[in-house]
């Protein structure tokens, strides 16, 4: 991880979306498709399985795959590590949405052009913290910065989450603690292992 | 790509475009090869490839800014195909009109057979996407093959048996072969994964088995038997059966997916239920 990113805590997010409407209203997305969206695991509670969940959003990867395909450079990787779209160069040809393999890019019918998060840039640079990190009420979703060393323990794999395309995310997790949920989730990644 | 994202705009781009090149390039190939000279087919080539660019563009949420497509030359293969795109139509259209005024030039020829050859290389590359899990492999080179299948069966009825019928059943071979092991490949996507994604999967032997019936094993019997302009036309459906196969079975590796194959993992964990 060469620059910004999120830190998501498995054991503290409780899947509340607060992160999704956050998203949504301080980039104006109340009627387009969410930049962010929260994927629950084992969402049938199966006993053998831990439950835990994943808000994920752009990951402004090392190696962006959409930064890489677009043909009219309207992705830019800021020296800071945040991907930022610019929707002024942006032809709508939604090649971004093949090569990603994160679906985040989300194509906006209404402009006819690409968009996706940008790690709310805008509030960075303020000095402020991301709208979905700072509205997230049990601090699961944090703001790596380029600088910031993850915690001890942080992965860049977890069961549900894959890198097929070997972009390098800058998301990092802390698997879910408490004596049941880390078991079954130990036992999960073995099984996955195998 | 997401499996509800409309391609219709694609398959028809597409379909002309690698007919068109497909046509053009085995038209210089035949020419400059076994002297079965054909300016005709050239500028047919010509117009499909045209039409191909000009449905393209219905494909851009933006259409005004087509021009900003060359931007990424040198980075994106998408560049690369709108720019080889452009140098093809030209190729072509300066090869038809030379040899339809009567003054063939081999080296026009031999330019637009090499440019609109690597035109269709170029749209298999930009399809060879890592993250897209049926679009591997053989797949990026199927355009190649099948247009210039397509090409060598549609310029048959003007050539005379012996060496040009030899090449095209090469061809068609070769095609054959590469569209088989696709096929094999997307075959081999389990079920339970696809399906929630895709349900084109559900149909996808049909889907592969109509392509390969209609490109590659129809035409060849048919100019067996005589060749005729009925074979090219039945060539030009299984282009156009292969591009919407292309599209409907694109199936993406997404978190999604991987959420979708985690559940099925932790289903299998579970103990068997007790009597």
């Amino acid at each position: 991880m060469s620059g910004a990113g999120f830190l998501l805590d498995l054991h503290r997010c409780v899947g509340c979306g607060a992160c999704v409407l956050a998203c949504r209203i301080e980039n104006g997305r109340v009627e387009t498709a969410a930049w962010r969206r929260v994927l629950p695991l084992n969402l049938r509670r199966r006993p053998s399985g831990p439950t835990y969940f994943l808000s994920v959003a752009c990951h402004h990867c090392d190696e962006p795959a959409c930064l890489t395909g677009c043909p009219s450079g309207a992705y830019e990787k800021r020296a800071d590590g945040i991907v930022v779209h610019h929707e002024d160069l942006c032809l709508g040809c939604r090649y971004c949405e093949m090569t990603c393999p994160f679906s985040a890019p989300q194509y906006d019918e209404a402009k006819g052009v690409m968009s996706k998060c940008h790690l709310c840039a805008h509030r960075v640079d303020a000095g402020r913290l991301p709208a979905c990190v700072a509205a997230c009420p049990t601090e699961a979703l944090q703001f790596l910065t380029a600088a910031a060393v993850p915690p001890d323990g942080a992965g860049d794999r977890v069961p549900g989450f894959a890198d097929p395309a070997g972009c390098g995310p800058a998301l990092r997790f802390l698997p879910p603690a408490g004596a049941r949920r880390s078991v079954l989730f130990r036992s999960l990644e073995e099984a996955l292992k195998r | 790509m997401s499996g509800h994202a409309d391609h219709r705009s694609l398959v028809v781009f597409t379909s002309l475009a690698i007919a068109g090149a497909g046509l053009v390039s085995a038209s210089a190939y035949f020419e400059l090869m076994h002297g079965l000279a054909c300016p005709e087919a050239t500028a047919a080539g010509a117009v499909l490839l045209a039409a191909g660019l000009a449905v393209s563009l219905s494909h851009l949420g933006r259409k005004g800014r087509a021009g900003l497509a060359a931007r990424g030359a040198g980075r994106s293969a998408l560049s690369h195909e709108a720019l080889l795109a452009g140098l093809a139509l030209g190729a072509a259209v300066v090869a038809a009109g030379l040899g339809l005024r009567g003054a063939p030039s081999p080296i026009a020829t031999a330019a637009a057979g090499v440019v609109n050859t690597a035109f269709l290389v170029s749209i298999g590359l930009v399809y060879r996407v890592r993250g897209q899990r049926t679009w591997r492999g053989c797949s990026a080179a199927t355009p190649l093959t099948g247009g210039l299948a397509f090409g060598a069966i549609a310029l048959q009825p003007l050539a005379v048996p012996g060496g040009v019928f030899t090449a095209t059943l090469l061809i068609i071979a070769i095609d054959a072969l590469l569209f088989s092991r696709r096929w094999r490949a997307v075959a081999g996507i389990a079920w339970p994964e696809a399906v929630p994604a895709n349900p084109w999967m559900i149909r996808r032997t049909q889907l592969l088995a109509a392509r390969f019936f209609l490109l590659d094993v129809m035409p060849l019997i048919l100019l067996a038997v005589s060749p005729t302009f009925l074979a090219a036309l039945v060539a030009a459906a299984g282009l156009v059966v292969d591009r919407f196969g292309f599209y409907a079975l694109a199936a993406q590796h997404t978190t999604e997916y991987e959420v979708a194959a985690v559940e099925m993992q932790i289903a299998a964990l579970d103990p068997p239920a007790q009597d």
